[in-house]
């Protein structure tokens, strides 16, 4: 069969019944275009066919015969669009950039040779990216950069600036993730997994297969879904074959679906023994919180402030029916992290037994020790790499077992074995945030003040236990009494993981609502009842601008009527500001340029510029003289792209660096010009250390908790239509304190993602279980349903950088702080709409419908 | 599994005559996500994108002849004025990447309850276009859904073409989806008038085993409607065409929607479907006069 790819005829003997994206990658080798859905709902496989563009995922490769296809390798760099996307910083990860941008491309030279170079405006760009989707939730960037693409201001190939150091490698689809790691001599690796939700396994027969076992140690599979074991053949269809063939011995055992019914009495359960309770994963990223065992049910592990002084003051207020006690059950629905790159791992072992492992995660360090441990290896001899990672989320923080199936398999076989997810196991088992069941009570005194607070959580993670929700209530709103009380409920369903604030969404969906409820009781401005009741110094200042915001001024006071109902609503968020201490940036002369290196990774949120940034401007270096090198655990002390603690682990780090090269080289007359004759300078920097210290005496695995608190209002703008019951986010303000920003452009589309994700949790995402069979139902794109661009508000970001005086830097995380408390925003704004107070998330349809029924 | 491409229509029906359970394929946007799934493995693809009459379109005795293989884009972009729920449905179909591959064809033959073509088909009265090297025979869409994915194509037969009736009045089509950006339909619904039969055609997606009609309702409405002066219909009027075409659907709950939204938004579909045919109607009147 013939065809012509990018101008080049090309001669293919592949299936005609394969995908095309197959043919393209592994077959020609142009992994620009990626495989993220399977189902035609991402784009991330888009191409052009006869100029036209088309889901490589959908299209057989027959039907390329006597085409001319054009992929992003083909646009060559060299179309206005993407330099429009590097210009507008329209990526955060980058996995779904080159189908944006084959997209783009079409439509911005027929929208073009149409109506002349014009902006086509906002609702023209979403209809025409209406078949992509980021999970970073880079939509903002995508419209301004789509639209200035057509208005033809960016035909000029004189580069404009480019916020984001690799941006030209992601328009280009020159970026190299895991899953673009296709060694010519390979083997491809499947999991069989967990037709039960609980079942015990006899025997297993894999026949002469490659094949290794992922068990747990009591061979109990405890949730549809749960690896089996992993077997590898030359292609990963032969490899499917061979694991249909796997025939496994199972004894199937009564299982627990839902929550309610593990919390009954006589209910089968999950963890019969105390060490099967102890086996039992993590949820959580922390050490881990205490907790009795009763049945499924684990805790509480319990928080407060004077607990039997709170719990007597509730008590007694609802005794007398006080009217300024706030009493709610609030739920939220499991939220599925699916990043757009799947779990993957390709692993290699050398002739000298040197574990290579490249790997999609958030910490490459951290991966490397764990696997040193596991194959009981020095460090120096695993070789971790993740130069590109396609998101995370918090669900690539560990050793996983795509990683451990991967090397394992690769060491029986004595070659390099790829493992790759496919998107029904990235939305089954692959890491999700746990749904919860929060009870609060509020009680606010004669003066306003806030009297006491309790909140009971109970978490539902599946197996996985430790899913601090409550306790988190522990570091808003002064010191009033409160009792907190953390539970986890399992159940046989797939375990969760920490997800972009985990504890802190759920809590916030509950605890803002609570006190938005309060001052509609108090009859007091929202905004100004929280500026009483939070003292901290930051957030005052956030909440002057917030109040003074006009959407907030001009809002709806009182009960509307009609169809269609505008509100706005309002949210406070606070969380732990940690750091990697120990994190260290060196920086090389190399051929008239600084190299800079650190053991760390980029899964979106724009570290390499970071770094570059600081080091260029410390030096006084033009941007193309830094060149950043990450993505390898390389000897140097990292950090991990969890806890929102990179950039400012990583900044000092880098600062520290520049100064000690300034100092090794002179200052006179300019870096710029001693560096030719400096090659092969090296420094390494430091993470110094914060003044005054920090919570944390000692660092836990290199973490500690510094002093003082990330903080965030949202102000939500919602357009209700109370007939269909649906919700439009039309406006969002963000005001961060955070610090000082890093890389302005960066810090902004982190927190315009933060709220594209925080509007999928609020409105549309829920994974559903089949309750029968434990199956996750909504294993697809199209029905596990994250924000699509059309779903992007207007968005404002509002910085905040002082107070953070006391931190080397002067800037601290803020990728969950800008993400937790948007759900309760919108929750807020829809009760101002509408008048229902919506308590269960997402905030569907048939839900909202349902409780504004008279 | 073999891969047949017959480069001709004869050869097509004859390929699909020896292999009854071959799969055809066009666009790929239905076959290829089971492929990718493992969802399904047929013994054979049906290639049927050399075929180059499956893209044609055009007059047929009073009728629009669409082929099978028309995709949507071509639809929205050429045969708008001729068939213009057909039109918005295919505006309404995902992305524009499916739909520059997707066909009518392609979602009779999938018959899944969520394809968006099925509502207008139904409204308009159109005809499919089946054929076998037996012959070609052309069933009403209204007598081709049987069940959940099953029709009433014979397994030797390929659905070569839909045809539509000469629009005789107004036509609308709407769909409730899952979010803003690009869905799936949680429930859809298209309204078509016959002004000169007086008839009113219904069509509803999503909500039950098949695409289905609301006969009550049409027959409700073509009673009710003011075919000489175009009146507004009294808001009870209105209210209760929506309850019929609600009471018509037979829904369930999945992970899309539940049984009682999706009937809840057909009623809203259906009561603001009267009122654009209305205004529409008033439109026409006006323009011959």
């Amino acid at each position: 069969m013939d065809l012509n790819v990018n101008g080049v005829p090309v001669s293919t003997d592949s299936d005609p019944d394969a995908p095309a994206v197959e043919l393209l990658r592994d077959g020609l080798g142009l992994t620009g275009t990626k495989l993220a859905c399977g189902n035609g709902v991402c784009g991330a496989c888009t191409v052009l066919i006869d100029g036209a563009p088309g889901a490589s995922c959908l299209l057989p490769t027959a039907h390329l015969e006597g085409r001319s296809v054009t992929t992003v390798e083909g646009l060559d760099g060299a179309h206005p669009v993407q330099r429009a996307f590097a210009a507008h910083d329209a990526m955060q990860c980058g996995y779904c950039t080159p189908g944006f941008v084959v997209e783009a491309a079409a439509f911005v030279d027929r929208w073009r040779a149409e109506h002349g170079d014009v902006d086509p405006g906002r609702a023209a760009v979403a209809t025409a990216m209406a078949g992509h989707l980021c999970r970073c939730g880079a939509y903002e960037g995508i419209y301004a950069a789509v639209r200035a693409a057509c208005a033809g201001e960016h035909d000029d190939p004189a580069s404009a600036p480019r916020p984001r150091v690799e941006a030209f490698e992601k328009v280009t689809g020159r970026a190299r993730y895991t899953t673009d790691i296709l060694p010519a001599k390979r083997l491809e690796a499947v999991i069989v997994r967990s037709p039960h939700a609980h079942a015990r396994v006899g025997a297993i027969d894999a026949g002469d297969v490659p094949h290794v076992d992922l068990l747990p140690d009591d061979r109990t599979l405890r949730y549809v879904g749960q690896p089996v074991l992993a077997v590898a053949a030359a292609t990963r269809s032969q490899a499917l074959a061979a694991a249909a063939r796997v025939r496994i011995d199972y004894s199937p055992l009564p299982a627990v679906t839902r929550p309610e019914q593990a919390r009954a009495a006589g209910s089968p359960l999950v963890y019969a023994s105390r060490d099967e309770r102890r086996a039992a994963p993590r949820s959580g990223e922390g050490p881990g919180l205490p907790g009795r065992w009763q049945g499924n049910v684990r805790g509480p592990s319990g928080f407060g402030r004077r607990q039997a002084t709170a719990v007597r003051r509730l008590s007694r207020a609802a005794e007398r029916g006080d009217d300024r006690l706030v009493t709610a059950v609030f739920t939220t629905s499991v939220q599925v992290h699916t990043p757009l790159e799947p779990h993957a791992c390709v692993a290699r072992w050398d002739e000298r037994g040197d574990l290579h492992l490249h790997v999609s995660t958030q910490a490459v360090t951290d991966v490397a020790e764990q696997a040193a441990r596991r194959w009981g290896l020095p460090p120096e001899r695993v070789h971790v790499v993740a130069e590109h990672v396609g998101g995370g989320f918090g669900a690539k923080g560990r050793l996983g077992v795509e990683a451990i199936a991967a090397a394992e398999l690769a060491r029986i076989c004595g070659v390099p074995v790829r493992l790759v997810f496919d998107r029904s196991e990235e939305l089954t088992d692959a890491g999700s945030r746990p749904g919860t069941r929060t009870e609060l009570a509020l009680l606010a005194d004669a003066s306003g003040d806030l009297a006491a607070l309790a909140v009971d959580a109970h978490g539902d993670g599946g197996v996985s236990v430790d899913t601090p929700t409550a306790l988190f209530a522990n570091l808003v709103y002064g010191t009033a009494p409160r009792r907190l009380r953390d539970f986890d409920v399992v159940t046989n369903l797939p375990p969760g993981a920490p997800f972009r604030g985990p504890g802190g969404a759920p809590l916030l969906w509950a605890l803002e609502q609570g006190v938005d409820e309060m001052a509609l009781r108090l009859k007091e401005d929202p905004i100004a009842l929280r500026r009483r009741w939070d003292g901290n110094p930051k957030r005052h200042a956030l909440y002057d601008r917030a109040a003074a915001l006009p959407m907030w001024q001009r809002r709806n006071r009182g009960a509307q009527s009609g169809r269609i109902r505008h509100g706005v609503g309002v949210a406070a968020a606070n969380w732990p500001y940690l750091l990697n201490t120990g994190a260290q940036v060196e920086l090389e002369v190399r051929e008239g340029r600084v190299v800079a290196r650190a053991a760390i990774q980029d899964i979106g949120t724009g570290s390499r510029s970071v770094i570059a940034d600081v080091v260029a401007a410390e030096l006084g270096l033009p941007a193309d003289r830094v060149r950043v090198e990450i993505g390898h655990n390389n000897g140097l002390k990292g950090a991990s792209s969890t806890g929102s603690k990179t950039t400012t682990s990583i900044g000092p780090a880098a600062q520290d660096a520049a100064r000690r090269l300034r100092r090794l080289l002179g200052d006179a007359p300019s870096v710029a010009h001693r560096l030719e004759a400096s090659e092969g300078a090296r420094v390494v920097g430091g993470r110094g250390r914060d003044r005054h210290g920090y919570l944390t005496p000692v660092p836990l695995g290199g973490m500690a908790v510094g002093r003082g608190f990330a903080g965030a209002v949202h102000v939500a703008e919602v357009e209700v239509d109370t007939r269909l019951g649906r919700i439009r986010v039309t406006r969002m303000w963000a005001g961060i304190a955070a610090g000082r920003i890093y890389s302005e452009r960066l810090a902004r589309n982190q927190c315009e993602g933060a709220i594209i994700q925080g509007i999928g949790y609020a409105l549309y995402e829920q994974r559903h279980i089949d309750p029968a069979t434990g199956v996750v139902l909504t294993d697809n794109l199209e029905d596990y349903r994250i924000p699509g661009i059309a779903d992007t508000p207007e968005i404002e970001v509002y910085f905040h950088q002082e107070g953070w005086e006391h931190v080397n830097g002067g800037g601290v995380g803020l990728g969950e702080v800008a993400a937790i408390g948007v759900a309760a925003s919108i929750g807020n704004a829809v009760r101002d709409a509408t008048g229902f107070r919506p308590l269960d998330l997402p905030i569907r349809p048939d839900r909202l419908l349902e409780g504004m029924r008279p | 599994m073999d891969f047949l491409s017959p480069s001709t229509w004869e050869e097509a029906l004859a390929a699909k005559s020896a292999h009854p359970d071959a799969v055809p394929i066009m666009g790929g946007t239905d076959v290829m996500v089971e492929l990718n799934f493992g969802r399904r493995r047929p013994p054979a693809l049906l290639d049927l994108t050399r075929i180059p009459q499956l893209r044609d379109h055009g007059p047929d005795d009073g009728y629009l002849r669409l082929g099978a293989g028309v995709p949507y884009t071509t639809i929205i972009e050429r045969l708008r004025d001729r068939s213009p729920a057909l039109a918005q449905a295919a505006r309404a179909v995902a992305s524009p990447q499916i739909r520059n591959r997707g066909s009518v064809g392609g979602n009779l033959g999938g018959a899944s309850p969520a394809g968006d073509a099925h509502p207008p088909l139904l409204a308009v009265d159109a005809l499919v276009e089946l054929a076998s090297v037996r012959g070609v025979r052309r069933v009403a869409a209204r007598e081709f859904y049987h069940g959940p994915r099953r029709t009433a194509r014979r397994d030797d037969e390929l659905i070569s073409a839909v045809l539509l009736p000469e629009p005789a009045g107004p036509q609308s089509f709407s769909k409730i989806g899952t979010r803003n950006a690009m869905v799936i339909a949680v429930a859809s619904f298209s309204l078509a008038l016959d002004a000169q039969a007086r008839t009113v055609g219904t069509g509803i997606g999503s909500a039950g085993p098949t695409p289905l009609r609301a006969i009550e309702a049409e027959k409700f409405l073509a009673s009710e409607f003011d075919w000489d002066g175009a009146a507004s219909p009294s808001p009870a009027t209105v209210t209760r065409f929506g309850e019929l075409v609600a009471s018509a659907a037979r829904p369930i709950d999945d992970v899309r929607g539940s049984a009682h939204y999706r009937r809840h938004a057909l009623s809203v579909m259906a009561r603001r479907a009267v009122s654009w045919a209305v205004t529409d109607y008033r439109k026409e009147i006006a323009r011959c006069a």
